[in-house]
């Protein structure tokens, strides 16, 4: 680059901050200045004018966590090598300084158990057990070269979205919300939601805002009649009534106000106003009764189950509503093999299949309504799986461990590059040959497609200037997955 | 974002355009105030403590860094700006400093404050907070009333400096509202505030302050504060998140707190409980202080790692809650801004490196002792006993053993009958088994049922089974006399997972394995460590035959492989009707009743603590490069960090050592962040806002004399915590009104100087507490296990630890303090994620306060607080009109007479409930929850409205301010 290149880059950086510290209600600026002594955040105040840079290519982000890391061997990195080492002994130099969690002795390597197949014009390789992914496969980025330095799985979903292995990190998505705002005053900037019957391991930390306000921490919406909780007036009191008695009590509250001019009362005014507002905002956009049939049957949506494919169609309905961050958690991909509901010959299947066609539909359905360009779609587990096979206790059915070095995701729509496949692992999807991408890129990259400079965006805590990157320098900004 | 090195060595060019109008800035500049921020903002993380990141080798944290020759030229040179390469720099267009990447330009004042330091001499103070706090000098005001006490002095001083004036009192009522929910956390009784009403004098208000510390509700609500600081939960945290038995350390912080235990003693009895002469249990107790760390049982983990995590959670613990200072960059590198160094971090570390917990699951070492609070119940006990063994007495066996004579497996484990005619199972654990007993009892009557026990055994780690974390699933129980299959026709057992009952055990046939469920046990507090029992009865009973022999086959042949049987005990019984006498609980034999009652009476809770390796076991301390356990550095020893005040060479070098060394009186942090911690409580914010840094990238303290008089003060009277919390809501400070004006907003926003009374919103704890108070419904049993409250959030369901079901606990239980709320790391009850309660992951020094949306949805709609204002609602309609009816209901949410100016707006309401009501009866029914049938139906509607008016009361500003 060269210096003139250079001047331009820092500039725009200066400019960008200036911009941010001048115009963020909640940002850095104000709360360090004021000590957090001033007017409390409010969820309103999550609605911070448009702090998108110039430079963002995403505006919203959708992701897709299959949360106990599926084996990339049977999805997304094609090893034709490894099939004819099926059953062999694993060679030495693979075993060479290594622990597993539960590989025991020496394992036999594990040949990819489904067939794979090129797709589209980009010649993509991907699994027999996404049929209808593989027809997106021109918008998708698939990243062979992931990796991470966690080996299990509460501290690997930690790390990755919160960037420490440990609990008391702030969640991509609060980070998110606390540095762009949020483009809906009637809906919460984060929200989230699990489906496979099982909170991932990581817990609600994963969501959690840490050292960030409370008011940036992700909203858990369920599925059933309560989508987020207490959203409900109590049983026997209509919406009518309710309209009355915060009428009477915005009256009250006014006196007091008047009487001692805190200016957390009138705070207060606004966020019982702002809770009657999204007690209609909700539940209608949890509705997806209000979609064609045609849609519903797109994703395979039922009304009323808590289904992946529910939970799909719902992402798409709160980007929409300019919803800033939508976080899936897909539990049931932690594939051992050490009974039916964990191995690769019956519960990996039934998982791809469960969310290949919603997955599909989600791709479809953003595109037609032109959502995809600014929404940024990523797919993935926490790690990887071994090239060997488990054999926990001598099981006999077929299964990986968790396997930190490398893993497959793949990213499509905000500004990745479409139709391309980034980084290679070896011949036994064991170690990455090419390209290597931490989590702390990855994190960099997604700050960088919101058009966040992920070495500036930065929180004061516990003396240090936290950052979702971690203290380091070294995470960088993948260029390659840029479109 | 780091300067370059040749940036600064590099000669510049066009410095002699730089001198513009400098400004003067009147009276000496002040170091610590003026300069200190300035270097720590824009310099130091550059060219501060840490030798690692620091630029061009130039070190402006220090007189001799600064000044240090860097050739012909110097960064600082006393007296004489012009010279001085910084300044340069500074203004330097072409070639910055800070460099543009790495934050802003200094403003033009800042820059005047430098010019001016350097000209006068460029003096360096140590950091404030560093400096061992002196007795200040009172302000002496003689002829000022309101500044006669010492705190009041301090904060007059300052509002007279700025030409400002206190708030008037407030007023009577309102004011012991605030000191009773600050003291207690808890709403004043009618009474107090009558008392004060009818004479609000200093004697009356001393007197009430008196009562309220000498509340037992006081520790209950001081204790919140130190189970933020304590990261306490009953959960282990991390994938599994298992629940913990650490409850007992709850009981004793609420204890000490009552007790009022001198803050030196408690903090020792934390630290270093064990390590004092001769521990009795409860010092022991103490230090599971810091037993609340997290523990990783996840499969696979590393222990070593994730005790060397929880060790540095020690530290930083122990670092901030005692000294207000952050340790963590100091893990992987020289802290930036405050001098702890790299090495220092791990010789710190070693006075926590040296105890026995190593992550393990089963959290050894553990302290057994008698919880607190079971000494009433043993006398009610022993009279129960005394009963059932005179019972015993009178009453034959109801289940007689059933000796077994012959034992296989079909899959290969191997099964042994024990002394106790139980059939351990052992070695081989297949994904399936079978296991079949034969038996030949001696019978005179028919055989009605058979008992299967699962007995708990160290041999399967205290668990009944043999799978994932002790699981057993039994799918089939069948029973054959001379080899014709005896049909069963009732099963029972005293417990069963949901949807494995064990009327599975006697479905004829099953069709599908994958279908098989059996009779599984997992319990949500008790895991699988727990004896469970199960009958099965026989359609037709058993008729007795000489030398009979009865064939008993278990089948464990669930889908989840090896949840087979641990050991099993066998026995019969001919008493008719056996599972329906078993389910009425009649059917227990005596002597398990009283071996059981004996248990409890005689009960242990165990409890992780910290105990000191013994000498040979030590641990060699590494310093780990980058923080990383695995990469070891150079060995260390335990030692402080040289920038602080002396270790005696008196001390024991261990955390008793520690301990002492953190009490010093020369220590300049410790007493000062604990009357901070106190202040803050009472007032809304601390004199120093960064509650966790008094570091150099802290805030400065708004009343720095004020802070070192408290400070002094609480050291030189026996660290008498209560005494200092008096002082504090005995000033005028403390007591003035907290209403406000437009004008006195802009003066100081954030109440910096306190021209008025403090106001904020209550912590989490005291908003559900309150509510309960006020409507009648809170239970004031104090210790225990920790209980559950209605929660919406039924179920808990944490991968590879099986399914938490919240089940409500009964009776008064579910009315208990918040505190007292089972707390789970990963799913923790809605009321403190949604009222700002920090996650209890890592020490937590405040609380930051925010205003939400999902709060109104709280204290509108959640069960809790709906059922307050239903039982608010039945006491207000023990007034005689809507009008004092409402009325009642303000005087006693807010206990204070109501103001008539509120009345007809609820009035109001109430009629417009009272409308739709009488028009839909039965939703006024579903209005009053349980509270309808206690009601006739014809007051229904009237009643509804009430609730309707309640829940606003609930919800008014005022009620949810202190």
């Amino acid at each position: 680059m060269n210096p003139k290149t250079e001047l331009k880059i820092r500039q725009t950086r200066l400019q960008t901050r200036r911009h941010f510290l001048r115009n963020c209600q909640v940002g850095l600026g104000s709360m360090a200045l004021a000590g957090l002594a001033g007017p409390r955040p409010s969820f309103a105040e999550q609605r911070i004018g448009n702090l998108l840079p110039s430079a963002a290519k995403a505006k919203r982000v959708i992701y897709l966590h299959m949360a106990g890391s599926p084996s990339q061997h049977e999805t997304l990195d094609y090893k034709p090598v490894l099939a004819k080492w099926h059953m062999k002994p694993c060679p030495d130099e693979l075993m060479a300084d290594r622990s597993f969690p539960f590989i025991k002795g020496r394992p036999k390597l594990l040949g990819p158990q489904y067939e794979f197949q090129q797709h589209g014009e980009s010649g993509a390789w991907i699994s027999s057990l996404f049929p209808k992914l593989a027809g997106h496969a021109d918008k998708l980025c698939v990243v062979n070269s992931m990796f991470t330095d966690q080996f299990n799985h509460a501290p690997a979903q930690l790390f990755l979205h919160t960037g420490t292995p440990q609990f008391g990190g702030a969640a991509m998505g609060s980070w998110i919300t606390y540095g762009l705002g949020n483009e809906n005053e009637n809906l919460p900037g984060f929200m989230v939601m699990v489906s496979g019957g099982k909170l991932p391991s990581g817990g609600k930390q994963l969501w959690g805002s840490g050292f960030l306000p409370g008011v940036y921490q992700g909203v858990q919406c369920r599925s059933g009649p309560e989508p987020i909780l207490f959203v409900n007036n109590p049983p026997g009191m209509s919406r009518d009534l309710r309209r009355s008695s915060l009428d009477a009590l915005n009256q009250l509250n006014r006196l007091e106000s008047q009487e001692f001019g805190d200016p957390e009362t009138a705070t207060r005014i606004g966020q019982y106003e702002l809770a009657f507002r999204m007690q209609t905002a909700v539940p209608e956009v949890m509705d997806i009764k209000q979609e064609s049939p045609e849609t519903l049957e797109l994703y395979g949506a039922q009304p009323g189950s808590g289904s992946f494919a529910n939970n799909c169609l719902l992402a798409r309905r709160l980007v929409e509503q300019g919803v800033r961050f939508v976080q899936l958690f897909d539990w049931g991909w932690d594939v051992h093999g050490t009974n039916p509901g964990d191995d690769l010959m019956t519960q990996l299947p039934k998982k791809c299949q469960q969310v290949d066609q919603p997955i599909s539909a989600l791709l479809t359905d953003l595109d037609r309504r032109g959502l995809l360009e600014e929404t940024l779609v990523i797919w993935g587990g926490e790690f990887g799986r071994t090239a060997m096979n488990e054999a926990r206790n001598g099981s006999k059915l077929l299964g990986r461990d968790h396997h930190p070095d490398c893993f497959s995701i793949w990213m499509a729509g905000g500004g990745i590059k479409p139709g391309t496949r980034f980084g290679e692992t070896d011949d036994f999807g064991y170690t990455i040959t090419k390209n290597p991408v931490g989590v702390r890129d990855l994190q960099a990259t997604i700050l960088h497609l919101l058009g966040k400079d992920p070495h500036q965006f930065s929180f004061p805590f516990q003396g240090l200037d936290q950052r979702l990157i971690g203290p380091a320098n070294d995470p960088r900004v993948i260029q390659g997955l840029l479109a | 974002m780091s300067m370059r090195v040749n940036k600064f060595t590099v000669p510049l060019i066009g410095w002699l355009m730089i001198w513009a109008s400098p400004g003067i800035i009147c009276g000496q500049i002040d170091f610590n105030r003026q300069i200190r921020p300035i270097l720590s903002r824009h310099c130091s993380s550059c060219h501060g403590p840490d030798e690692a990141s620091r630029e061009a080798d130039l070190r402006l944290d220090t007189f001799a860094g600064a000044t240090a020759d860097l050739g012909d030229y110097a960064a600082v040179v006393p007296g004489d700006p012009q010279a001085s390469e910084l300044m340069l720099r500074i203004m330097s267009d072409d070639d910055p400093m800070p460099p543009e990447d790495h934050g802003a330009r200094l403003t033009k004042q800042e820059i005047d404050s430098l010019r001016q330091w350097i000209s006068e001499g460029a003096a360096f103070q140590k950091h404030w907070a560093f400096k061992t706090p002196m007795q200040p000098a009172i302000p002496s005001l003689p002829n000022q009333p309101w500044a006669k006490q010492p705190i009041d002095a301090f904060i007059y001083r300052e509002l007279q400096s700025r030409g400002w004036q206190p708030n008037e009192a407030a007023d009577p009522a309102r004011l012991i509202r605030r000191l009773a929910l600050d003291l207690t956390g808890l709403p004043p009784s009618r009474e107090m505030v009558e008392r004060f009403v009818a004479q609000p004098n200093e004697r009356t208000y001393e007197a009430l302050v008196d009562e309220l510390l000498s509340s037992p509700a006081y520790g209950e609500h001081w204790a919140s504060m130190w189970l933020d600081l304590a990261r306490y939960a009953d959960t282990v945290g991390y994938a599994s998140d298992e629940n913990r038995t650490i409850w007992p350390w709850r009981d004793w912080l609420i204890q000490s707190l009552n007790e009022n235990k001198p803050f030196d003693l408690f903090t020792t009895e934390i630290i270093a409980g064990d390590l004092l002469p001769d521990p009795s249990t409860e010092q022991r107790l103490a230090t599971a202080f810091h037993r609340n760390t997290l523990n990783n049982n996840e499969g696979g983990t590393n222990d070593e790692e994730f005790r060397t995590i929880a060790v540095k959670d020690r530290i930083s613990t122990t670092f901030n809650t005692w000294m207000g200072l952050t340790m963590r960059c100091a893990e992987c590198h020289s802290h930036k801004y405050d001098p702890i160094s790299h090495t220092e971090y791990y010789q710190f570390l070693d006075f926590f490196n040296q105890t026995a917990d190593a992550d393990r699951p089963n959290e050894t070492p553990l302290l057994g002792l008698r919880p607190i609070g079971l000494n009433a119940k043993i006398e009610a006990w022993d009279e129960k006993i005394a009963a059932l063994r005179k019972q015993q007495r009178e009453q034959p066996h109801l289940w007689q053993p059933l000796h077994p004579v012959a034992w296989a497996s079909q899959q290969g484990t191997t099964l042994e009958p024990q002394s106790d005619l139980s059939i351990q199972a052992s070695g081989l654990n297949p994904d399936n088994e079978t296991w079949d007993l034969k038996f030949t009892p001696q019978l005179d009557k028919p055989i009605t049922a058979i008992r299967i026990e699962l007995l708990p055994d160290a041999y399967h780690a205290g668990r009944v089974g043999r799978g994932p974390d002790g699981a057993v699933v039994l799918t089939q129980v069948n029973v054959s006399t001379e080899g014709q299959n005896q049909p069963l026709a009732k099963a029972a057992a005293d417990y069963s997972q949901k949807g494995f009952e064990p009327v599975h055990l006697i479905r004829s046939q099953i069709a599908d394995a994958n279908e098989a469920l059996g009779w599984a046990v997992h319990h949500p507090t008790e895991g699988f460590g727990k004896r469970r029992t199960a009958i099965v009865e026989f359609k037709d009973p058993l008729v007795p035959k000489k030398e009979r022999e009865i064939s008993v086959q278990l089948v464990f042949n669930s889908q989840w492989p090896r949840s087979n049987g641990g050991r099993i005990r066998f026995s019969y019984t001919t008493t008719p009707g056996a599972v329906e006498k078993f389910q009425r609980d009649q059917l227990e034999p005596l002597k398990q009743q009283l071996q059981r009652l004996v248990k409890q009476r005689n009960a242990e809770v165990k409890v992780p603590i910290l105990a000191e390796l013994p000498e040979e076991k030590r641990r060699q301390t590494h310093l780990m490069k980058r923080g990383n356990f695995q990469n070891l550095g150079d060995p260390v020893t335990a030692k402080v960090p040289v920038s602080f005040h002396e270790f005696s060479p008196d001390y024991p070098i261990n955390r008793l050592g520690l301990a002492r060394w953190l009490l010093q009186t020369d220590n300049p942090l410790t007493s000062r962040v604990a009357v901070n911690r106190l202040w803050s409580r009472l007032f809304g914010k601390g004199l120093v806002v960064t509650e966790e840094d008094f570091g150099t990238q802290g805030s400065p303290p708004s009343h720095p004399d004020l802070l070192d008089w408290l400070a002094t003060d609480l050291q030189s009277h026996a660290w008498d915590i209560q005494r200092s919390l008096k002082q504090m809501v005995m000033s005028r400070t403390y007591r003035q009104a907290s209403k406000t004006t437009a004008e006195k907003l802009q003066a100081d926003p954030s109440n910096t100087y306190w021209a008025r009374g403090p106001r904020f919103r209550l912590p989490a704890e005291t908003i559900r507490d309150q509510a309960l108070a006020v409507s009648g419904l809170l239970s004031d049993k104090m210790y225990g296990p920790p209980v559950y409250p209605p929660n919406p959030i039924k179920q808990v369901t944490n991968a590879f630890a099986g399914a938490d079901v919240w089940t409500v606990s009964p009776g008064e239980d579910r009315y208990r303090r918040s505190i007292y709320t089972f707390l789970k790391r990963s799913q923790p009850h809605p009321l403190f994620e949604t009222f700002d309660t920090s996650t209890r992951d890592v020490c937590s020094m405040r609380r930051i306060n925010t205003n939400t949306p999902l709060q109104s949805f709280m204290t509108l709609n959640d069960e809790a607080f709906v059922e307050a204002a239903q039982a608010l609602a039945i006491q207000m309609s023990q007034a005689d009109t809507p009008a004092l009816q409402i009325s009642r209901g303000l005087e006693m949410a807010l206990v204070r007479a109501a103001e008539p100016a509120k009345i007809p707006t609820l009035l109001n309401l109430y009629q417009k409930s009272l409308e739709q009501y009488t028009e839909t009866p039965a939703e006024a029914r579903l209005m009053l929850g349980a509270f309808a049938n206690q009601h006739a139906e014809s007051q229904h509607p009237h009643l509804a409205s009430l609730v309707i008016v309640a829940n606003v009361i609930l919800n008014l500003d005022e009620f949810l301010t202190h």
